[in-house]
C-alpha cells in the first residue's frame, strides 16, 4: 500500500534509490586484483588477452594493489602459507569487495582435498566467496561467465 | 642545433612507424570472440562437465574407483529375484542392470576434468559434455545428481 505522497515521490528523479546507481557503478567497473596462485592464473591472463577481452565488461583493469581493486579472483591452489597472505590482502581491499573462487583448488582443495597436507581445503574457509567457478582450470569463457554472474548478483543485491 | 632537428625527425618517424602498425592491425580480422553472444567452437574431444545417462549405468562403480579425487558417489541396491532385470540400450552392449541406483552424485567442486571415469565406463554411459558454464553462488549447488528417477542437475538448489 503506497500513499499518494509516496507515488509522487517515487517518480521524482532527485529522490531515487541510491543503491541502484551505486550497484550500477560497482558492476560496471569491477577492477580485479592481479593475483594468481597457480595454473588457473594462466587462464585468468588469457581472459585479459584480446581473444576474450575482459575490458568489454569493464573488468579488465588488473590492479597491482589491493587498495585499488574491487574483485579478487582466487585463481589456483591456496596453500596454507598463502592463505595468510590472502586473508591480509582481502582485508586491505576497500569495500565493497568481491571474491571469485576460480577452479576446483580454490573452491574445495581440488586434487589435494584428501591428502594435501599443505593446501587449504577451500578458500571460503578464510574469506567469504561470492561466486564459485568450477573447472580445472575453468575455460576463460567460464571465468567470464562467473564475472557476469557476479555482476548480476551485484545488480540484484 | 643539428641534434634538435634530428630529435624532431626521429620523434616523428617513430610516431609514424607506430601509427602504421596501428593502421595495419585496424584492418585485420578481429581477434576478440564476443563471448556471451558468440561461443568459440570447441574441439571434438573437449572435456567439460560430466554427464551420466543413468539408464545405461550398470552400477559397477568403476568410475568411482578410477576417480583420482573420489568425487563420484554411488549407492547401489540389488534387484531381488521377482523383479525383472532391465537391459541397457543396445548401443551400450545390452548389459543387465542388476542394481537400482538411488544415488549417483558427482561433486564438481572436486572434479578435475581428467576424464578417467569416462575411459573405464563399460557401457559408456558416463561422458564428458562440452558444457563448462555453471558458476554458482553457493558451493552446494555444484553437487549434481544423476541417480534413478532423479532430475539431472544440482542436488540442492538454493536459489
Amino acid at each position: 500500500m503506497t500513499s499518494p505522497l509516496e507515488d509522487i515521490l517515487s517518480q521524482n528523479v532527485l529522490i531515487t534509490t541510491v543503491d541502484k546507481v551505486a550497484n550500477w557503478a560497482r558492476e560496471s567497473a569491477l577492477w580485479p586484483f592481479t593475483f594468481g596462485l597457480a595454473c588457473c592464473a594462466i587462464e585468468m591472463m588469457a581472459v585479459g588477452s584480446p581473444r576474450y577481452d575482459l575490458d568489454r565488461f569493464g573488468a579488465g583493469v588488473f590492479r597491482a594493489t589491493p587498495r585499488q581493486a574491487d574483485l579478487m579472483i582466487v585463481a589456483g591452489t591456496v596453500t596454507l602459507k598463502m592463505a595468510e597472505c590472502i586473508k591480509r590482502l582481502y582485508d586491505q581491499m576497500a569495500e565493497p569487495r568481491y571474491v571469485i573462487s576460480m577452479g576446483s583448488c580454490a573452491t574445495h582443495g581440488g586434487p589435494y582435498w584428501q591428502y594435501g597436507y599443505h593446501v587449504l581445503k577451500g578458500v571460503d574457509r578464510v574469506i567469504p566467496v561470492d561466486i564459485y567457478t568450477p573447472g580445472c582450470p575453468p575455460r576463460p569463457e567460464a571465468l567470464i561467465e562467473g564475472i557476469l554472474k557476479l555482476q548480476e548478483k551485484i545488480r540484484t543485491a | 642545433m643539428k641534434s634538435y632537428f634530428l630529435d624532431i625527425y626521429t620523434g616523428l618517424l617513430s610516431i609514424f612507424k607506430g601509427m602504421l602498425l596501428t593502421l595495419k592491425v585496424a584492418f585485420q580480422r578481429k581477434a576478440t570472440i564476443q563471448y556471451p553472444f558468440v561461443k568459440r567452437e570447441l574441439p571434438s574431444r573437449t572435456r567439460g562437465r560430466l554427464n551420466c545417462n543413468i539408464k545405461d549405468c550398470i552400477g559397477c562403480k568403476l568410475c568411482a574407483v578410477a576417480c583420482p579425487v573420489d568425487c563420484i558417489y554411488i549407492t547401489t541396491v540389488k534387484r531381488e529375484p521377482p523383479e525383472e532385470i532391465p537391459l541397457t540400450s543396445p548401443e551400450s552392449g545390452a548389459k543387465q542392470r542388476k542394481f537400482h541406483l538411488p544415488q549417483f552424485d558427482i561433486n564438481f567442486t572436486l572434479c578435475c576434468w581428467c576424464g578417467l571415469c569416462t575411459v573405464v565406463c563399460p557401457t559408456e554411459c558416463l561422458t564428458m559434455t562440452k558444457e563448462y558454464e555453471f558458476s554458482v553462488t553457493n558451493q552446494k549447488e555444484l553437487v549434481w545428481q544423476f541417480g534413478d528417477n532423479q532430475r539431472v542437475g544440482p542436488k540442492e538448489s538454493t536459489s
